[in-house]
């Protein structure tokens, strides 16, 4: 089944950063503090750098079917039983995805601003959202994303404010690199998975006009060194911002460094940044979700909008289940591998494959 | 379609209004300002000044406002806080307390024992001022509550003065910790006292921490001007007084305009740090005048050069005595030096550490002479 063409690069941009900036934010400097010392921000950079080869990586393999999502050209690649295999794997991750979303946005939201509200109350506001926001087309999701990305610079300049803080020291920076080549390179692999969201490339290029040309793949790549840009200015302000050793038991540095600050008419800066990372969490569940029903949609031939319901039913079952029984951390190392599995290792394999067996697929636009 | 839509509309907004976390003014129980002891089984003892905001039904909604003094003891900070809540009426709310003050006893001890329990608290209010107090921290509540009649107010407004003229430095809760978990640093903070004789609570001057406790030496407030300036941290104004000529009676305060501060780190047997401070200064009062020639200008420099440096000496002879590196060297050597940290490091690295100060003063405009 071929798609029509219905992105430009530059829209393609707005998707990509809006997938990508999530959840991870709040706790990156956590994670890359806890793998890198105070040179967590070069990780940041090298880690940015490769997700840069695997777009790449990604873009060289939809070259080939021009047109097509992944749910379309794996069968070709590995034939209809495998295919459809890969197919339902992509799916049940997608929306595995959009649960761990999910189960984080309830925990912040409950430790910081909800305490007593139930958690079955987010989660119903949260499908609602979810069915609500990936009933349109793609183009209704387009539209909405390039207009939300307005939040992300707000989100930017809310964080600006902490430069007038006491507490800041440039000299937690210093010195550059002593924490080690080898533990920094190490620790890229690490923090590979807060770049999350560019294995949805593989079903947006489907989606682009010029699928062919480098300008399609320019939109992504932009998009990556833009969030890399984002990540490494959020992890250098929070390492400058908190000691050392005070970093490591602050788990959400970015929050807490927002609630400090006090402007005089407003005290509680990070309750305002919750509330626009709200709706920024709110189209990565969308993007994620939409991707998902996608796929359901084809695998099962039901309409969008069946597909829809049924992931969102999915994702309810699984945040319900694993809410009781997994804890965040485990779920979170979960995530990581599933991240690099199904964002490296099988389009890697599944270009490799594509190249020696020589699998290609027509563009619908160059057929015209 | 549309009976849809109104229908999709009716179900959501009842989701919006968030029943459950409404915390109405009038339930709950605002600490204005709050104090921790140790007694002597090791219990902490809390005292709170609590905020009653009365709306009375009968005056058309008049409001007044009124205090109460409470205290809780307990093993943990949170369990005195909870003793406190069970003799309030309604919830105890300690998000907007505006004042900690940390009793004698308690700051001498690791002062993060009580400070954990605050942190982890996401309504609190970081921004707070933190402060030590010669004595109990009730006695000083105590003796607010009954004699001022702004209680809280008062003692926020002084802090905040004195950080407005460069007397204390800015410190927050949250800043606190800053200093807490870092190795290379140490902090001072407001350091209070009840005056006997004008039965008045005043700001005696900083008290010094050596990692996380009290000394039990502090500052006077010149001295932390002077050492805030070492810092580059001048506030608003900062202004220094000086005595140039001791048999005429003549002195001449000035206003810090600005500062410039250069290191310089030699290792000899010790780690030598030359720390120059060149200030820019606007003299205030100078009752002999003169300040249109050249002459009394750069006798002006000359001398008051001379006092500061000497007063730095002092100054960060009483820093190495307490081993109390408010100044951050150790955060400069790990940054710049990391080979000459590699070999000081630890507990007492201030040690290994002598400051020489050096300050140059550089009288830049007069004020209005007539």
């Amino acid at each position: 089944m071929r798609v029509k063409s219905r992105i430009s690069p530059a829209e393609l941009f707005f998707v990509l950063v809006q997938t990508m900036v999530g959840v991870g934010i709040l706790s990156l400097p956590f994670q890359t503090y806890k793998a890198a010392g105070h040179d967590g921000w070069i990780s940041i950079l090298i880690s940015g750098f490769l997700i840069q080869f695997i777009v790449l990586l990604i873009w060289l393999l939809c070259k080939r079917f021009p047109n097509l999502t992944l749910f379309d050209f794996s069968t070709l690649i590995v034939g209809k039983t495998l295919g459809n295999v890969i197919n339902f794997l992509y799916i049940v991750y997608l929306l595995m995805i959009v649960g761990y979303v999910f189960i984080v946005i309830n925990d912040i939201f409950i430790r910081w601003i909800f305490p007593e509200t139930p958690e079955w109350m987010f989660l119903i506001i949260g499908i609602a959202l979810l069915v609500y926001g990936c009933m349109g087309t793609i183009r209704n999701m387009v539209s909405l994303f390039s207009f939300l990305f307005l939040f992300i610079l707000f989100l930017f300049f809310i964080t600006l404010l902490t430069f007038r803080d006491p507490v800041i020291d440039v000299r937690h920076l210093f010195p550059i690199g002593s924490t080690g080549g080898w533990t920094i390179l190490k620790s890229t692999i690490e923090i590979l998975p807060s770049f999350i969201g560019f294995e949805t490339l593989l079903i947006y290029f489907a989606f682009m006009k010029q699928p062919k040309s480098f300008s399609a793949v320019k939109g992504a790549f932009s998009a990556v060194f833009f969030v890399t840009l984002f990540y490494t200015y959020i992890v250098i302000i929070s390492t400058i911002m908190f000691s050392p050793g005070e970093i490591n038991v602050v788990p959400e540095p970015v929050l807490y460094m927002l609630s400090a600050i006090d402007i005089h008419i407003l005290q509680r800066l990070d309750l305002i940044f919750l509330s626009i990372w709200g709706i920024v969490v709110a189209t990565t569940i969308i993007s994620y979700a939409f991707l998902g029903s996608m796929g359901i949609s084809k695998l099962l031939h039901v309409k969008h909008k069946t597909a829809v319901f049924l992931s969102g039913v999915f994702v309810l079952f699984i945040t319900i289940a694993s809410n009781y029984n997994v804890e965040i951390i485990a779920y979170e190392e979960w995530v990581e591998i599933l991240n690099l599995t199904f964002g490296i290792i099988i389009p890697a394999i599944l270009l490799f494959i594509a190249i020696i067996f020589k699998r290609e697929a027509a563009s619908c636009d160059e057929e015209k | 379609m549309r009976k849809n839509k109104i229908i999709l509309l009716l179900l959501i907004i009842p989701l919006l209004t968030g029943c459950w976390d409404e915390r109405l003014l009038k339930n709950s129980r605002t600490v204005y300002l709050s104090g921790f002891d140790l007694d002597e089984e090791k219990n902490y003892r809390t005292t709170a000044v609590i905020r009653n905001l009365n709306i009375s039904d009968s005056s058309r909604g008049e409001r007044s406002v009124s205090n109460e003094l409470v205290t809780g003891k307990g093993e943990s900070i949170r369990e005195s806080s909870l003793s406190i809540d069970r003799g309030v009426a309604g919830k105890f709310d300690p998000a907007k307390g505006r004042i900690l003050i940390l009793g004698n006893e308690v700051a001498k001890r690791n002062i993060y024992n009580v400070l954990d329990s605050i942190y982890r608290d996401p309504r609190v209010n970081l921004n707070s001022k933190v402060a030590v107090t010669d004595g109990n921290a009730n006695e000083l509540i105590q003796h607010l509550i009954e004699e001022e009649p702004e209680k809280g107010e008062y003692l926020y407004e002084m802090i905040r003065s004195s950080e407005d003229h460069t007397q204390s430095p800015s410190i927050t809760l949250r800043t606190v910790r800053n200093y807490l978990f870092d190795e290379g640093k140490d902090f001072f903070i407001p350091y209070l006292g009840i005056d006997k004789n004008k039965n008045k609570v005043e700001l005696k001057g900083t008290a010094l921490f050596k990692d996380r406790s009290f000394t039990g030496q502090f500052l006077s407030s010149d001295q932390s001007t002077l050492l805030l300036l070492f810092m580059e941290k001048q506030s608003k104004k900062a202004i220094l007084t000086d005595q140039i000529d001791q048999t005429r009676d003549v002195s001449v305060s000035y206003n810090v305009k600005n500062v410039s501060r250069e290191l310089s780190v030699e290792k000899k047997d010790k780690i030598h740090i030359d720390v120059s401070l060149q200030l820019d200064v606007d003299v205030v009062d100078f009752p002999p005048d003169n300040l249109d020639e050249q002459e009394m200008i750069s006798y002006l420099n000359k001398q008051l050069s001379n006092h500061l440096t000497k007063k730095a000496d002092i100054l960060f002879k009483k820093l190495a005595d307490n081993q109390s590196d408010v100044l951050g060297l150790g955060r400069e050597l790990i940054a710049f030096h990391p080979s000459i940290w590699e070999e000081i490091k630890g507990e007492n690295y201030y040690e290994h550490i002598v400051v020489n100060p050096e300050v140059k003063v550089n009288v830049t405009s007069s004020g209005i002479t007539l």
